[in-house]
């Protein structure tokens, strides 16, 4: 049962399979070393620009935790970038507390609220678990848009500036920078583990792996609260950075709608598809927006793109990078048939 | 070793098992027959903790696991061999073998244990690598009874283990078990197959429509005329 366009088992392959991730592995590499070194040549506005790329990035990769890894489709991680960014703002403003310990306290009650939703809607599977996650995030926007007395409403929460101000914008590029790597390492250090494992086993066959002895409430509880710390870590930083918080922008769902899409371009379920695609759809709205000033034509277009990459490359780049498949015309038409995301 | 009391149970409001008792003693081989619905699968999942029981007493090695969950009826030393053989496709075959031994932590036994799985099925060595969802129907259910192996059960289940595979491969991998059985395992094999399962074990339950309706050695059952006629076809 060989499917076309796959590489085949023999020794030969799977050494040049190494060879490849080597190579990979190198650009990567490479590419963080450029990345890092960036900003004494960049202007402000390429440095906000990977700043919010990094942002997307990381959460993308905490994502890739519950929706990649275990294979639960969650449609709502944009509540832990809002309660992150709550949680600091909040931290900050009422209990004077320096940024980096607000930043803690703000990622803590996004894997707090993880782990108390998720224990009860992480018994739901396929759809009902996805629209359940919607419903949370828009439940959580909403009660942080009316409380007026804890969140400040719609007045928002205003955040002193970062001084002094003329470092602000390295010192944002690079903790988003670090939140970055941190979940690149995370995500490679979890997957070498048991706990990496059991995720796979639960994506692959739930019940199989209870029968191995994998406490699968335990194992996704864990997954989901991860998604969250990088979420919430993500919109901590986010809210210092843009000095403002406001319900409206951080629930927002299309917040959840680039993790995952970041995540499905790069390749779900890969140590570095989030954040490979994280810049693929970056670059790609980029583009469109400066080729196709008009109107939302780009936001279509985008569309377009999306629907074409899920059609045929549905596990992402990181199928080809890899080396797992071959990029020919046989293998993307196999991907249509054997579609499983 | 493993003690089952008027064990009720189902899915739902469907009620399956009714009543049923059955017993397993240490370095006993058991079979549990029976045709197609008769409940011989919720019984398993029942003892492994996937269903749970609405009422009954199961007891293992003494202690009452009836209602525990699965990964704590793992530990105890209860490992199955599920029917359709419910490999993790997307992972190799040795992830798979080795998320049998998922729970343990005695590493040099882990080793010992998967050295030993690797010659009972040398065909598995040169599969190592592979997506274990690449492999034939055969070549998969021998993963599956290695990975219930790497459990080092105490008391091991093997659901329907024949099923959809030619002959010849299901000897083979009778064979291996044997070899098992040798070391003083104790196994309960659930098989569609009559004959085949009452060959493998000392005793056997026949299972109907959720209720055990015979019982006895497998050569008594052998000699039934009801299981003659009704199972065996002769």
């Amino acid at each position: 049962m060989k499917k076309s366009g796959e590489l085949q088992n023999s020794p030969q392959a799977a050494s040049k399979k190494v060879a490849r991730q080597k190579v990979l592995l190198g650009l990567v590499g490479a590419f963080v070393v450029l990345l890092a070194v960036l900003p004494l040549f960049a202007s402000g506005f390429w440095m906000r620009t990977l700043t919010l790329l990094f942002l997307l990035a990381a959460m993308a990769e905490g994502w890739n935790f519950i929706g990649g890894y275990t294979g639960y489709a969650a449609f709502g991680n944009v509540a832990f970038f809002g309660i992150g960014a709550y949680g600091t703002a909040l931290s900050m403003l009422r209990l004077h507390f320096p940024f980096f310990l607000a930043l803690l306290v703000g990622a803590a009650a996004a894997m707090l609220f993880a782990v108390l939703v998720g224990l009860p809607v992480l018994r739901l599977k396929g759809h009902y678990f996805a629209i359940a996650t919607v419903a949370l995030a828009t439940g959580v926007g909403e009660v942080a848009d009316f409380w007026t007395d804890f969140t400040g409403g719609a007045a928002g929460l205003t955040l002193p500036f970062f001084h002094p101000i003329q470092l602000s914008n390295y010192f944002f590029y690079y903790i988003a920078f670090v939140l970055v790597l941190f979940g690149l390492g995370l995500t490679y250090f979890i997957m070498k583990r048991k706990l990496g494992y059991s995720w796979l086993a639960i994506r692959e066959d739930e019940d199989a792996a209870k029968m191995m002895g994998i406490n699968t409430t335990w194992s996704k509880v864990v997954a989901f609260a991860l998604s969250a710390l990088m979420a919430g870590l993500a919109g901590g930083i986010y809210a210092y950075w843009n000095t403002f918080v406001l319900a409206e922008e951080v629930f927002k769902i299309e917040y959840t709608l680039q993790m995952i899409l970041a995540t499905v371009l790069g390749g779900p379920g890969t140590v570095f598809g989030p954040f490979i695609g994280a810049f693929i759809y970056y670059i790609l709205i980029t583009l469109l927006v400066f080729f196709l000033p008009v109107g939302q034509l780009h936001a279509t277009i985008l569309g377009l793109i999306i629907i074409l990459v899920m059609v045929f490359t549905p596990q992402g780049v990181m199928d080809f990078l890899s080396g797992r498949k071959r990029l020919t015309l046989s293998a993307l038409l196999e991907n249509i048939r054997t579609h499983k995301v | 070793m493993l003690k089952i009391e008027n064990l009720n149970a189902g899915y739902g409001d469907v009620q399956v098992l009714w009543d049923v008792n059955m017993e397993i003693n240490e370095g006993e081989v058991v079979a549990l027959v029976g045709s197609n619905g008769a409940g011989k699968t919720t019984l398993l999942y029942t003892i492994s903790g996937l269903i749970k029981p609405k009422s009954g007493s199961i007891k293992f090695l003494g202690q009452e696991i009836a209602g525990l969950p699965s990964e704590d009826i793992v530990n105890l030393g209860i490992s199955q061999v599920p029917q359709g053989r419910r490999l993790f496709a997307g992972m190799t075959v040795k992830e798979n073998i080795m998320m049998g031994a998922y729970h343990r932590n005695d590493k040099e036994k882990i080793k010992e244990d998967f050295d030993f799985v690797l010659e009972l099925f040398p065909r598995m060595k040169e599969r190592l690598n592979q997506a274990a969802g690449s492999l034939s129907g055969g070549e998969q259910q021998m993963c599956a009874v290695a990975r219930g192996l790497m459990a080092a059960p105490k008391l091991l289940m093997i659901d329907e283990l024949s099923l959809g595979l030619a002959p010849l491969v299901v000897e083979t991998i009778y064979e291996a078990i044997e070899r098992v059985i040798a070391r003083g395992a104790t196994v309960l094999i659930v098989e569609q197959d009559v004959l085949l399962a009452l060959e493998q074990a000392n005793r056997a339950y026949v299972l109907d429509v959720g209720k055990v309706i015979l019982s006895g050695s497998s050569q008594e059952l052998m000699d039934n005329p009801m299981i003659k006629e009704v199972y065996m076809g002769i």
